[in-house]
């Protein structure tokens, strides 16, 4: 028989390792096993964040010139490119300084880094996280240019990431030889498929099976629902670029694909060359396809994968405000 | 006993799962007492008679003390070019005036002292003072008065500088004609309390114009106000209003404000006015240029030079030090009452 002494020892310890048994798990960041049908979730595509930060004033004395240092890292959440796709195009630079104040000497003196450098691919059936990378930008504070003691410089840093990116989708529709047949029992029946998101920035959200006896033809959602922008795919990642695009060149993902059974559907946007506009973040199109193209065989209704591939830019922009004091 | 240890055991796991909770979040630097903001205010030197002294009653032919507590509760240092207290009085009635010299504090004349001054400082935000004493000698009153009633006037004047840094948003898209997201917009920047001097920078305006080349001319609208309660005059006559000039003051040296202002360390140009007079011994005299201040308020203009470094107008908007120089001399006056009694 346990004396009440040890019995308030046990009570004691069983408290502790009940309280750290629910503290501790929750300082790991939760990381579910992926498998290969899920890594098409999730709504980002590459990721930038600031992982050094500046807390307080950046204290700089005299004028000797100071070093500064940024550390960024880029993740990519999402599901392109793949082995096959090679690297993910793009590129990453730092805006918001005064070139006068602040000149940076790495990874370039632009402040700017090609994403084709650092090897993002995205998730896979067998890593359940995409590749991440850091990268250093060291730069120096001219503090001559700073006027006078306690003189204070306060710019936004922004972190800019432009990056070429593919949605892709393979919703089940049902493709029926005669739609307005009731009387024939059929293995599906054509309807809406509404989809969430498909590891990338934009998704495909819902596909609207609008079928006639003569050919199948789907409406689709595309939105955007990330955090950046979208930019016309025609456009390249490059700072000019960027720096130079205009409100015509927002919103535009181009259908790089659509397909059943490989036979490619016509598809006509609100846009042109496959082209499809994005009004307030969400854009439509409809494609379709004769049915004989597609219909081999006898049944009354067979369901297929309905290939989707959607092509753009991606542009994000994290930000990090520093000061700069100087004293004598 | 028993209570006790379990109290003990309660605390011991309280104590473990907050440290435990605590770690989970990001670390995040201490956060450290920022540089203390000592550039505000519109005073720069302050000035008070101390307590009793001067008395309000002296004696005829007896010495008495005229001591002034000042304080330097603006930005700039009173250093190189000094400040000067004068002490004004009615002749006929004091016989002498000294200034005690020490320390700081040297003697210009009887009843001038000379002395430099700290300002505030983020390490002394309070500012520094000084006690200036003089010792007066109080003379003989009408011999049909038992009293005469007199007043002291002190006289301070030193040379002041106003300065403002600042960052400010260079945006060559001003009507953001290009959709992507900037670091900063155009704003222009109001100053309510002051930099620390008596002359104030009350508000800057900023526009980012087009240029007919594919760079874009920023441009400041500087409003400058005297928010003390003296006199603005040049920098170089700082002293005068406190000296005997022999008339040598004129208009001209009051309400006249030097200017100096930069971004991204590239000087602006302002507009000035070149105050230079040319005659025979100096026809091409240096500029002497200064910004006026009417009813003690003035604007003046000041322009990116097309000579520098272009700001393109494709670029994207960044923050951009600026920074504004005022340099002045400014005069304020005190005055106490006393009376003169025969013995």
């Amino acid at each position: 028989m346990p004396s009440r002494n040890a019995r308030g020892w046990v009570h004691g310890c069983a408290i502790v390792l009940l309280l750290a048994a629910i503290a501790l798990p929750g300082c790991t960041r939760g990381n579910s096993v992926s498998t290969a049908e899920n890594i098409r979730q999730g709504t980002e595509g590459i990721v930038l964040s600031f992982l050094s930060t500046y807390s307080k004033d950046i204290i700089v004395g005299g004028d000797q010139k100071e070093d500064l240092f940024f550390t960024l890292k880029a993740e990519n959440r999402g599901a392109y490119p793949s082995q096959d796709d090679g690297n993910a195009e793009g590129l990453i630079w730092l805006s918001g300084y005064d070139p006068a104040v602040i000149t940076f000497e790495s990874p370039s003196p632009d402040a700017s880094v090609s994403l084709g450098e650092l090897q993002l691919r995205g998730k896979t059936p067998y890593s359940q996280v995409g590749d991440s990378s850091i990268i250093d930008f060291k730069g120096t504070i001219n503090v001559d240019k700073l006027d006078f003691p306690d003189g204070k410089y306060a710019p936004t840093i922004l972190g800019n990431l432009c990056y070429r990116y593919k949605t892709v989708a393979q919703p089940q529709v049902c493709i029926e030889k005669d739609p307005l047949s009731f009387t024939v029992k059929k293995a599906c029946t054509a309807g809406d498929v509404s989809l969430s998101s498909q590891g990338a920035p934009i998704a495909v959200t819902k596909v609207e099976q609008l079928s006639t006896a003569t050919k199948a033809q789907f409406k689709l959602t595309f939105r955007n629902v990330g955090r950046g922008i979208v930019v016309n795919p025609d456009k390249s990642c490059t700072k000019d670029a960027m720096a130079s695009i205009q409100r015509y060149d927002l919103d535009w993902v181009r259908i790089e694909r659509m397909s059943i059974a490989g036979k490619r559907l016509a598809c006509g946007g609100t846009g042109s060359s496959n082209a499809v506009r994005l009004v307030d973040g969400t854009g439509y199109v409809t494609c379709s396809i004769a049915l004989p193209d597609i219909y081999q065989g006898t049944a009354p209704a067979f369901a297929t994968p309905l290939d989707i591939e959607v092509s753009y830019l991606y542009k994000d922009t994290i930000q990090q405000s520093i000061r700069i004091a100087k004293i004598t | 006993m028993r209570n006790t240890r379990k109290d003990a055991l309660m605390i011991g796991a309280l104590l473990l799962a907050t440290l435990a909770i605590s770690g989970c979040g990001t670390s995040q630097q201490a956060g450290g007492k920022n540089i203390q903001d000592v550039q505000t205010g519109t005073t720069g030197l302050e000035v008070e008679f101390l307590k009793n002294a001067p008395p309000k009653i002296v004696f005829e032919k007896t010495l008495f003390p005229v001591m002034l507590r000042v304080k330097n509760t603006g930005t700039y240092p009173i250093a190189e070019k000094k400040a000067i207290l004068s002490l004004g009085v009615e002749r006929d009635y004091i016989s002498s005036i000294n200034v005690e010299e020490g320390g700081r504090i040297s003697r210009n004349n009887d009843n001038e002292a000379m002395f430099t001054l700290e300002g505030k400082t983020p390490l002394n935000p309070k500012g520094d003072e000084e006690v200036i004493t003089y010792t007066v000698e109080a003379g003989k009153i009408d011999p049909q008065s038992e009293s005469h009633p007199s007043t002291i006037i002190a006289s301070l004047c030193y040379p002041y500088e106003t300065k403002l840094a600042a960052s400010v948003c260079i945006d060559p898209d001003p009507n953001n004609v290009r959709p992507i997201r900037k670091s900063c917009t155009v704003q222009d920047l109001p100053y309510s309390s002051g930099q620390g001097a008596p002359v104030a920078i009350t508000k800057v305006e900023i526009q980012v114009l087009p240029t007919a080349s594919e760079a874009v001319k920023p441009q400041f609208l500087i409003s400058i106000e005297n928010k003390g309660k003296g006199e603005v005059m040049k920098f170089s006559a700082a002293d005068a209003a406190c000296r005997r000039t022999g008339g040598a003051l004129t208009y001209r040296e009051f309400n006249a404000v030097e200017m100096h202002a930069t971004l991204s360390g590239q000087d602006l140009e302002c507009s000035l006015r070149n105050e230079a007079v040319a005659d025979e011994s100096n026809p091409n005299p240096d500029a002497q240029e200064f910004a006026r201040l009417s009813s003690g308020k003035g604007v003046v203009r000041c322009s990116y030079p097309d000579d520098a470094p272009a700001i393109g107008k494709a670029a994207e908007s960044y923050t951009a030090p600026f920074t504004i120089t005022l340099s002045y001399g400014y005069t304020q006056s005190l005055t106490t009452d006393y009376a003169i009694k025969k013995r």
